[in-house]
C-alpha cells in the first residue's frame, strides 16, 4: 500500500551531498527507501548523517536519525568534525534521534512472541513531532544481532520499509556487507527493504585506499552507471567527484590572453585562449617551472589575479628561482595578485588534493591557474585514479573560463611519452613541447607549439635560452637542428583516451584524436 | 501495594494486541510467586506515551523491565516461556509448585 500516484514517474529528492545529485541525476527517490551497502570504515554512517545534515542546512528540512549502533552521544561527538552541530539542530527541533543502541549493563532475554511495533511506534512519534522529511536508519546489521530470530527480524523490517512509505519520507538505511565484491548485503537485506541500493567501497589498490561510490539500482527512473570516487573531508563530510556525470558546456571564447612572453604569443598565432588547456612537456630542468613563471608574470602584468600549485619544490625555492628569473613572486602575493599553493603530492590522495585544488579556484578566483606539475601526482594514486584526477581537473578549470597550465615531466630526460601526456593531450587545447636538442654538437634547448586548437600557429622548433630576465626564445633555427628522436616517437603518445571533450576545431589536422606527427617533412609542409 | 515495593515492573505494550494481553496474562501466573502485594507492575501503552518508550529505549514489544530490584532486567516476548522466566524470577521447579503460563 503506498501513497505514489502510479500516473506520476518517481520524483527525486536533492541530498545536497556533493556530486551525489549529479550521479543520481535529481536526488534519492522521494518517498521511498533507499539501501547503502559498505563494508567497515566505508563511510556509511557519515552518509547517512549526512544525508540529514544537508537537508537541514539547504532547505531546513527536519530529519530523524534512527541508531541501532553507536550511542547518540558518541554520533554528536563524531560527526562534530565535519562542523556538523547535532546538538544544536536538536534543540531547534530539525534533528531527532531515535536510539536504538544496546545499552551496555542491560541483560535482555527473549520469552515468547514478540515484535518491533515499540520502535514503529517511537520512529512514527519522531517523524510526527518534528515534521521529518528525511530519515536515516543505521544500520539493519545491527538489528539483527540484537536479536536470536532473524525470520522475525526480517519480516519486522518489511512491516518498517512499508510503514515508512505510508509516513511520507524519503529514507535512507545502511547495512553492512562482508566483501567489496559479492554478496549486496549481510542478512540479504536488499531484497526486502529497498527499491534502491547504493554502494559503498573503501578498496586497497596498489597500496592506496580508494573510496568509490555505485548506484546499483533506483527502481522506476535513473541514474549514472558505475564506481565513482569520493572522499571524506572534515568540515565538509563526503565529496562525490562526478567525473563522466560532468557536464560539456563550456563556451569556447576566441579572446586571447598573453602567455607571458611575446615570442611564445607569435608561435601561438596572437597567444593563448582564454579558456583553454595548455600542457607544458618536458624533461626536467628544461625550463618547465620557468614557463609558468613566465605565464604568471604576464597575467600580473595586466592586472590579472593568478594561482599557482606548486608540487615539485617548496615554496622557498620557487620563489628564489623566480627571483632568479627576475620576477618577483612575493610581492605579487603581497598585492594579492598571486597565491602559491604548495604541497607535497604524497600528503593526501588525489581526490583530496583535486578537491583543494577546486576550493581554492572556488575561494581566489583566479585569472589565470598553472599546476607545476601534474606529472607529481602519478605517483600518488593508481594509474586509473590519475586518469580521472587529470580528466576532472581538466573540465574543472575549462568551466571556470580561465587558461590553465600544467606541466608534465616526461619520463626521460630526452624526451618521449609520459603517463600525464597520453591522459591529457586530447583535452588539451594547447601542448607546447620543451626538449634538450643536439645542435652543431651541443645540448641546447628547443621549444615547438605542437598543438593548438583553433587556431594557426607556428611549427618550427626555436631555441630558448635562460638568463636573470627569464627566458628568452630565439629565432626558427631550421635545419640547424639535428636529430630530434623524441619528436618522432609523439603520434604514439598522443592515444586518445577520451573522445574530443569540447567539439573545438582541431587546430593541426582537424581530427579528434590529439595530434599526429608523422615526420619532420610533413610538419614543414603543413605550416601556416 | 506501597511505594516501597520490593519489586517494580514496567511492560511496554503497543495498544491493545493479543501479545500484549498475553504478557499481562502470563505476568499474572508469576507475581503469585512473587509475595503478590510486594509487586508493583504498570503498564505502558507507547502509543499513548512514546517519550517513555523513547526514555527506556524499548525497540520490541511486550517488553517487560524490572526497575527494582536492580539490575535492570528485560523480558522480550509474551512471557510464553516458562524455563527462561523460572530462571529470571528465581522460581524453583518442583511438583508443587508449578509455573504453567499461557503458551
Amino acid at each position: 500500500m503506498t501513497k505514489e500516484n502510479s500516473k506520476i514517474p518517481v520524483e527525486k529528492l536533492g541530498t545536497g551531498i556533493e556530486g551525489f545529485d549529479l550521479i543520481s541525476q535529481g536526488g534519492l527517490p522521494i518517498g521511498r527507501t533507499t539501501l547503502v551497502t559498505g563494508t567497515a570504515g566505508s563511510a556509511k554512517t557519515v552518509f547517512a548523517a549526512q544525508f540529514l545534515a544537508e537537508g537541514i542546512r539547504k532547505s531546513n528540512e527536519p530529519g530523524v536519525f534512527v541508531t541501532f549502533e553507536e550511542h547518540p552521544s558518541e554520533i554528536r561527538k563524531n560527526l562534530l568534525s565535519m562542523s556538523w552541530h547535532i546538538q544544536e539542530w536538536e534543540e531547534r527541533d530539525l534533528w531527532r534521534f531515535v536510539d536504538a543502541s544496546p545499552q551496555p549493563g542491560h541483560e535482555t532475554i527473549e520469552s515468547g512472541e514478540f515484535d518491533l511495533g515499540a520502535l514503529l511506534a517511537r520512529i512514527e512519534y519522531a517523524v510526527r513531532s518534528i515534521g521529518a522529511k528525511r530519515i536515516s536508519i543505521d544500520s539493519l546489521g545491527a538489528v539483527f544481532t540484537l536479536f536470536n530470530n532473524a525470520t522475525l527480524v526480517r519480516a519486522e523490517l518489511r512491516r518498517l520499509s512499508a510503514a515508512l512509505k505510508g509516513m511520507g519520507v524519503t529514507a535512507l538505511m545502511t547495512a553492512e556487507r562482508t566483501q567489496e565484491f559479492g554478496e549486496i548485503a549481510r542478512f540479504g537485506v536488499e531484497e526486502f527493504v529497498a527499491d534502491n541500493v547504493i554502494i559503498l567501497r573503501n578498496v586497497l589498490e596498489a597500496e592506496k585506499r580508494r573510496r568509490t561510490i555505485e548506484i546499483l539500482k533506483f527502481r522506476g527512473t535513473t541514474h549514472q552507471k558505475g564506481e565513482y570516487p569520493f572522499t571524506v573531508l572534515p568540515d565538509q563530510g563526503i565529496i562525490i567527484i562526478p567525473l563522466s556525470a560532468i557536464e560539456l558546456k563550456q563556451r569556447s571564447s576566441g579572446l586571447r590572453v598573453p602567455s607571458g612572453s611575446p615570442e611564445m604569443d607569435r608561435m601561438c598565432g596572437g597567444g593563448f585562449f582564454r579558456d583553454s588547456l595548455i600542457l607544458v612537456s618536458g624533461a626536467t630542468g628544461c625550463g618547465k617551472t620557468l614557463m609558468t613563471a613566465e605565464f604568471i608574470h604576464g597575467g600580473a602584468k595586466k592586472g590579472e589575479k593568478c594561482l599557482l600549485f606548486a608540487y615539485e619544490e617548496s615554496r622557498e625555492q620557487l620563489l628564489r628561482n623566480a627571483s632568479g628569473w627576475g620576477i618577483d613572486f612575493e610581492s605579487l602575493e603581497r598585492n594579492n595578485q598571486l597565491r602559491v599553493v604548495c604541497a607535497y603530492p604524497e600528503s593526501a590522495g588525489l581526490e583530496d588534493h583535486l578537491i583543494a585544488i577546486k576550493q581554492e579556484i572556488d575561494s581566489f578566483k583566479p585569472d589565470r591557474v598553472a599546476v607545476d606539475s601534474v606529472s607529481a601526482m602519478e605517483r600518488v594514486g593508481s594509474n586509473r585514479g590519475f586518469r580521472e584526477f587529470m580528466i576532472s581537473l581538466a573540465s574543472f578549470v575549462k568551466h571556470r573560463e580561465i587558461p590553465g597550465m600544467f606541466t608534465a615531466t616526461t619520463a626521460t630526460l630526452m624526451g618521449g611519452p609520459s603517463v600525464t601526456e597520453s591522459h591529457f593531450s586530447s583535452i588539451t587545447d594547447t601542448i607546447i613541447l620543451l626538449r634538450y636538442v643536439e645542435m652543431l654538437g651541443e645540448m641546447r634547448r628547443g621549444v615547438t607549439v605542437l598543438k593548438m586548437r583553433g587556431s594557426m600557429h607556428e611549427k618550427d622548433i626555436r631555441e630558448f635560452t635562460i638568463d636573470h630576465q627569464g627566458m628568452h626564445i630565439g629565432k626558427a633555427s631550421g635545419s640547424h637542428f639535428g636529430h630530434v628522436p623524441e619528436l618522432t616517437r609523439l603520434s604514439v603518445d598522443a592515444v586518445c583516451v577520451r573522445e574530443d571533450l569540447s567539439g573545438d576545431l582541431d587546430g593541426m589536422d582537424g581530427t579528434s584524436h590529439g595530434f599526429r606527427i608523422g615526420s619532420a617533412s610533413k610538419r614543414r609542409n603543413r605550416s601556416a | 501495594m506501597n511505594e516501597a515495593s520490593l519489586y517494580q515492573f514496567r511492560l511496554y505494550v503497543v495498544g491493545d494486541t493479543p501479545s500484549g494481553r498475553k504478557a499481562r496474562d502470563n505476568f499474572k501466573k508469576i507475581r503469585e510467586y512473587l509475595r503478590p502485594d510486594e509487586v508493583q507492575l504498570e503498564v505502558v501503552d507507547i502509543l499513548q506515551a512514546p517519550e517513555r518508550a523513547e526514555m527506556d529505549r524499548i525497540i520490541a514489544v511486550p517488553t517487560l523491565v524490572r526497575i527494582s530490584p536492580p539490575p535492570n532486567f528485560r523480558i522480550i516476548g509474551d512471557l510464553s516461556d516458562s524455563a527462561h522466566l523460572r530462571t529470571f524470577f528465581a522460581i524453583p521447579e518442583d511438583g508443587n509448585n508449578k509455573l504453567e503460563v499461557r503458551p
